[in-house]
């Protein structure tokens, strides 16, 4: 009896094999944390009903409607300069790059001064959405052609079952300085 | 940051100072104003250096007179002028701008440049067409700014070189008609934006607190004058740009 009542107890681990189901553990937990992916933060924003975001570290600050002073002899997508906090930053609308019927500006209207490689500038936006964390392997989802405004959002992604494109600040700054800026590469990484 | 002229003085009989060039290099430390003279084209600011002209000729003064007007069918897009005996080619501003100019040429101030070389003389002379005088100004080098390349340079080239942030009150219209400035497309909602998210007051429950009311007129002042700011920026040109423009043609 005392010989069966051996065998069926669990058999005592020794120290190497909990050792060896410890490292286990942490080997598993650490593939898991390799398959995690890192999240990107995107500013949204409206023009008109669409949904668009940029990322959010290209961001400097998001302001009021302010002053805008003409410049001559632009692009009819850069509507002048303004004047914030005594530095000079030409104000683009991109509604027609992106065939959205620009509206009139109202209490919700922003600039969005942001930063792309060396450039500052402002972009006129319509309303303000919030900051949403997506995957960065999201933003690889590239855009089939539809109204020929593929070239200017880099992603298209799904979220709250609504379309929210992510901008292509280079395309963008390229066809508004109607090629004085070398065009960029759509952003992977 | 301040800024200093980069002027060219090299020795030597016949060199010309390239003090016209509103070319400067950046350096700090230094408390230097550059002279300015505000014009109007086409009911907008700009600013020239003091330093690039050297007089001005009123209508009013009969001081010149039309003798031909630009022909750019035949290639001539400047005017001819009687000033001082002599035929001075002028070139309107407003057009060199893509701007429709509000004062024919016959009314019209014509401010005096050329290239000016040692000894008081000045070279390749020729005038430029402006709707109005708005005054001078001192502007302190750090209130200068530099416009990037991409924004207007492929149409106009250097022509407009960088801006300068001038008090709105030297803006002013000198006939008393209220504040020079172009018609902003955003001049009506201005002072209507309302708050940004961060800047939402919430009661101590969270919740978003109720706009005051009843505010005093000093409170609407204060919000509309922070949201425009005391300083306008105004586009500066080089005349420079104009005279080399002028006689190469």
């Amino acid at each position: 009896m005392d010989n069966q009542f051996q065998s069926l107890s669990p058999h005592p681990l020794t120290e190497a094999e909990r050792l060896i189901m410890e490292l286990e553990r942490r080997a598993q937990a650490l593939q898991e944390d390799q398959e995690q992916e890192p999240l990107v933060s995107l500013l949204t924003f409206y023009l008109s009903d669409e949904w668009f975001a940029l990322p959010l570290e290209k961001i400097k600050v998001v302001t009021r409607i302010m002053d805008v002073t003409p410049v001559p002899g632009t692009s009819p997508f850069i509507l002048g300069v303004i004047n914030h906090k005594s530095a000079i930053y030409p104000l683009i609308d991109i509604h027609q790059l992106l065939k959205v019927m620009p509206p009139e500006p109202t209490r919700s209207s922003r600039f969005v001064i942001l930063q792309h490689d060396k450039y500052t500038l402002a972009v006129l936006v319509d309303n303000m959405g919030e900051v949403r964390e997506v995957k960065s392997s999201d933003l690889d989802k590239y855009v089939t052609n539809h109204r020929g405004t593929s070239i200017f959002i880099s992603s298209e992604l799904t979220i709250d079952n609504r379309l929210l494109g992510l901008l292509n600040l280079g395309a963008i700054l390229n066809t508004v300085s109607e090629g004085e800026i070398q065009p960029q590469t759509r952003p992977k990484d | 940051m301040l800024l200093r002229e980069n002027r060219d003085h090299s020795s030597g009989y016949g060199h010309a100072y390239n003090i016209n060039s509103p070319a400067f290099e950046v350096q700090s430390g230094l408390d230097q104003t550059v002279e300015l003279i505000l014009v109007q084209v086409a009911n907008q600011p700009f600013g020239l250096l003091m330093k690039q002209v050297y007089n001005i000729a009123r209508p009013e003064a009969n001081l010149f007179s039309v003798k031909s007007q630009p022909d750019p069918a035949n290639g001539r897009e400047w005017a001819e002028i009687f000033y001082q005996g002599k035929t001075l080619s002028v070139l309107e501003l407003a057009s060199k701008l893509h701007l429709t100019p509000a004062e024919p040429l016959d009314t019209s101030k014509i401010l005096l440049s050329g290239q000016f070389v040692p000894g008081g003389t000045i070279q390749q002379p020729f005038g430029v067409s402006v709707d109005d005088i708005i005054g001078v100004c001192h502007i302190g080098l750090d209130h200068l700014r530099l416009l990037d390349d991409w924004v207007c340079r492929k149409r106009l080239g250097r022509l407009i070189w960088g801006v300068a942030l001038v008090g709105r009150e030297t803006l002013t219209h000198h006939n008393g008609s209220g504040e020079l400035q172009p018609a902003s497309p955003f001049s009506g909602i201005i002072s209507e934006t309302g708050p940004l998210p961060g800047q939402v007051q919430r009661n101590k429950n969270g919740r978003i607190a109720p706009a005051p009311t009843g505010s005093s007129g000093l409170e609407d002042r204060s919000r509309v004058k922070n949201n425009l700011p005391e300083e306008q920026p105004v586009m500066l040109l080089d005349l420079e740009i104009l005279r080399a423009t002028l006689y190469r043609s």
